[in-house]
């Protein structure tokens, strides 16, 4: 075991030395923006419980159990650092064996539930873990006492700790959790461990494997009866995502330092399906991408801190009802054209709307915004001008009929970020020495918006649908 | 090839199959007529191991698969298709046809990791003979196209493309014509007689008397669970019991 671990030493060090130069110059652009030190951290290990949980949904299962066995990695790997003075390495190893354990032995019993059956099934699998944990040091003092099972048990914790006889067990240290962890992530590993998944993610979709997952996701009967073991594959998803979830534990257990079992409790669980939902089920870059987002937005935010859980709710919520599909989905072409050409406009408006609307909360953080001005107005003055135009654009589109009410509220649109556009125009010419990012983005984001409002004229004739028939 | 004796399933208090026997061998047209609800989809659900008889014994190929899991039947050589569409929406064409062959392949997720030549050379296997099949549907051009942008009669033929990409024994037809057109229907028929002449033995449920006339050997009638008569299908047409059967309900 030493001598293997060595040698993966001898490898990944200086891969970890490469990565960290590389990568220097992103994290000097992040920090602009108020990311930095285990910021950063978080964001990597977000967005590895997004893949986490990605190969379940992936697979067509709704499990929420991720928190559980990321709670048993971070578990698992503290315990051996600072009980047993092991490295991360080892630490990682452990935590994702143990993770993967588990998931094999209440996997076959509990993925025969399917839907909402299998979420509440997997809450319950979360936990009860956390409770395990919470009551550990305390339980497995009363079964080392028990005269029937005492000798096992004894063999068992003699893994975990060295004094098996103490009085008091202190393994989990119950309610108090774990502290002084040694805090050796570092970024450089995190990015290579997510590169390595994002490579595995990359070849799963177009493994016999993948489509086998994507075929019972889409229709499980009809899978079976192709020829695909069911069973097995929902059981290899459930476990792939159990060890990632697992590592990522031992990797955020060794960021922050000190760990307890209410970091692992429901809402953690809610966290790692948002990741996903927000990136997009669609391709493998939709978790990362919803993992990194959603853990630097409170960051980013950093003058709204006490409302996150409001706005990481709101944003979920739009993303849910007007971008099924998740982030992602705005990078793909179809998503644009598909939909004839009023569909096109409305959405190229909705998108200038967003990044306008960004851009407003941004420059605080972008360079030369840093002093809330954008060539003269007052950015927070202009905000609440543009919220109402945003606001009536979707009214507009809500209220009356269609597709009426997606015309108007597009000119109306298109008229005020015209107007506004003419406006910062003007003053670009006048102070062209002070244009920041965000000004740049600004511009865009109205350009969009009159672009939009423009495509959309002369309305065109709605062809009529073709639909298939109906067959009983 | 198939053979069914006394299977019997019921739904709670109905009884939609009631012993039925049936026998269907290789290179033969077997048909299976009847009116609504008369048991014929859930004859090849439990054929095909998506539903299970209560008691009865299917014996295909020489095993007994009332009780198999869906997987191992198929890989003993059966396949179907759906009377409503069931294609995988989400995939494009060639996937589609692709995905019947999973159960040939072996290649694992490691294969697939470290691209070893094995892994390289399954799936280019795999794709030709998918594009192979496309091709004799006529679907080739679609190949690229996610499935549930095809036409509805496309989609019909890429669900029979679909069930013969894993070069099966023993095909079954759940009312494979249904929503298509006289010249679209007569040409399916003649994709059946090709199986038929390949040696592949065909269950096919119709309501369409002309295409039970164009491809049938030997049709089963079912009604109410129960098999009425057997027969040829002219033996069939004029059988009094059969046209009561179907002049019993109303459409
Ligand atoms: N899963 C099920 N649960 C309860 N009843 C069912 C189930 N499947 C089928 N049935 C009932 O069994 C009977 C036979 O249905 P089946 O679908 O096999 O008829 P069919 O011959 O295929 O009819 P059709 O020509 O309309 O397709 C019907 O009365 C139906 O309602
Ligand atoms: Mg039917």
């Amino acid at each position: 075991m030493d001598t293997i671990l060595n040698f993966f030493d001898k490898i990944l060090q200086p891969i970890f030395e490469i990565t960290t130069t590389l990568i220097q110059p992103i994290l000097d652009q992040l920090q602009v923006i108020g990311l930095s030190g285990s910021v950063v951290n978080f964001m990597l290990i977000a967005a590895i419980l997004g893949i986490s949980i990605y190969f379940t949904l992936y697979c067509g299962m709704f499990s929420l159990a991720n928190a559980g066995f990321m709670a048993i990695g971070a578990y698992i790997g503290a315990i051996l650092t600072t009980q047993h003075d092991a490295s991360l390495g080892e630490a990682l190893i452990w935590g994702m064996f143990a993770g993967g354990l588990i998931a094999l032995i209440i996997g076959v019993p509990m993925l025969r539930l399917k839907n909402i059956y299998l979420a509440i099934a997997t809450i319950g699998f979360g936990e009860v873990v956390r409770i395990l944990i919470r009551e550990f040091d305390q339980l497995m003092g009363n079964l080392r006492d028990d005269p029937t099972v005492g000798g096992i048990v004894r063999d068992i914790l003699g893994l975990l700790v060295e004094d098996v006889d103490a009085r008091r067990l202190r393994i989990t240290y119950g309610p108090q959790g774990i502290t002084r962890i040694p805090r050796e992530t570092e970024v450089a590993h995190l990015v290579v461990f997510l590169l390595v998944l994002a490579y595995f993610l990359y070849r799963f979709h177009h493994s016999r494997m993948g489509r086998a997952m994507a075929a019972i996701r889409q229709d499980e009967r009809v899978a079976a009866s192709q020829g695909i073991n069911v069973v097995y594959y929902k059981n290899v998803a459930f476990f792939i995502g159990a060890i990632i979830a697992s590592a990522a534990g031992v990797f955020s257990a060794h960021t922050i330092g000190t760990i307890g079992p209410e970091d692992y409790d429901f809402g953690r669980a809610v966290d790692i399906l948002a990741y996903a939902v927000l990136g997009g089920l669609g391709s493998w870059v939709g978790p990362i991408i919803g993992g990194l987002t959603l853990e630097a937005m409170p960051e980013i935010l950093r003058e709204l801190k006490e409302y996150t859980g409001l706005i990481n709710g709101l944003i979920l919520l739009l993303i849910i009802i007007y971008l099924p599909g998740g982030l992602t989905s705005l990078f793909r072409p179809s998503f644009w054209l598909s939909r004839g050409r009023f569909d096109t406009a409305q959405r190229v408006v909705t998108a200038g709307i967003v990044l306008v609307a960004i851009c407003n909360v941004l420059p605080y953080r972008l360079e030369a915004g840093a002093q809330g001005r954008v060539l003269g107005y007052e950015v927070w003055g202009l905000l609440p001008a543009f919220i109402s135009v945003g606001v009536a654009f979707f009214l507009v589109q809500r209220i009356s009929p269609k597709p009426e009410g997606g015309r108007y509220s597009v000119l109306l649109a298109g008229v005020a970020a015209g107007v506004w556009l003419a406006f910062l125009i003007l003053g670009l010419v006048g102070q062209i020495e002070n244009v920041t990012t965000g000004y740049y983005l600004h511009l865009i984001g109205m350009a969009l918006i009159v672009g939009g409002a423009l495509i959309s004229y002369p309305p065109e004739i709605e062809a009529a649908s073709q639909r298939k028939p109906e067959v009983a | 090839m198939l053979s069914l004796k006394n299977v019997t399933r019921y739904f709670g208090g109905l009884t939609a199959l009631n012993c039925v026997n049936l026998e269907a061998s290789a290179g033969q047209v077997t048909g299976l007529i009847g009116p609504n609800g008369a048991g014929k989809t859930t004859l090849i659900n439990n054929i095909s191991g998506l539903d299970h008889p209560n008691s009865g014994q299917i014996i295909f190929n020489g095993h007994e698969v009332q009780r198999m899991a869906p997987h191992r039947i198929t890989a003993l050589g059966l396949a179907r298709t759906y009377q409503n569409i069931r294609l995988f929406n989400e995939m494009t064409v060639l996937e589609n046809v692709m995905i019947a062959q999973h159960f040939l392949g072996k290649s694992t997720l490691f294969h697939s990791l470290l691209q070893l030549p094995s892994h390289r050379k399954e799936e280019r296997f795999i794709r030709q003979k998918s594009l192979d099949i496309l091709e004799q549907f006529g679907l080739s051009h679609l190949q690229n196209e996610l499935a549930s942008n095809l036409s509805y009669g496309d989609q019909r033929r890429l669900e029979m493309a679909r069930a013969l990409a894993a070069d099966p024994k023993m095909v079954l037809l759940d009312e494979p014509t249904a929503g298509m057109n006289a010249v679209e229907t007569e040409q399916l028929g003649e994709k059946i007689l090709d199986m038929k002449a390949a040696g592949i033995a065909v269950l096919v449920v119709e309501h369409d008397m002309a295409l039970i006339s164009q491809v049938c050997d030997i049709v089963y009638v079912l009604n109410f669970g129960e098999v009425l008569t057997v027969g040829t299908p002219d033996e069939i047409k004029r059988d009094p019991a059969v046209i009561e059967a179907y002049l019993g309900r109303d459409e």
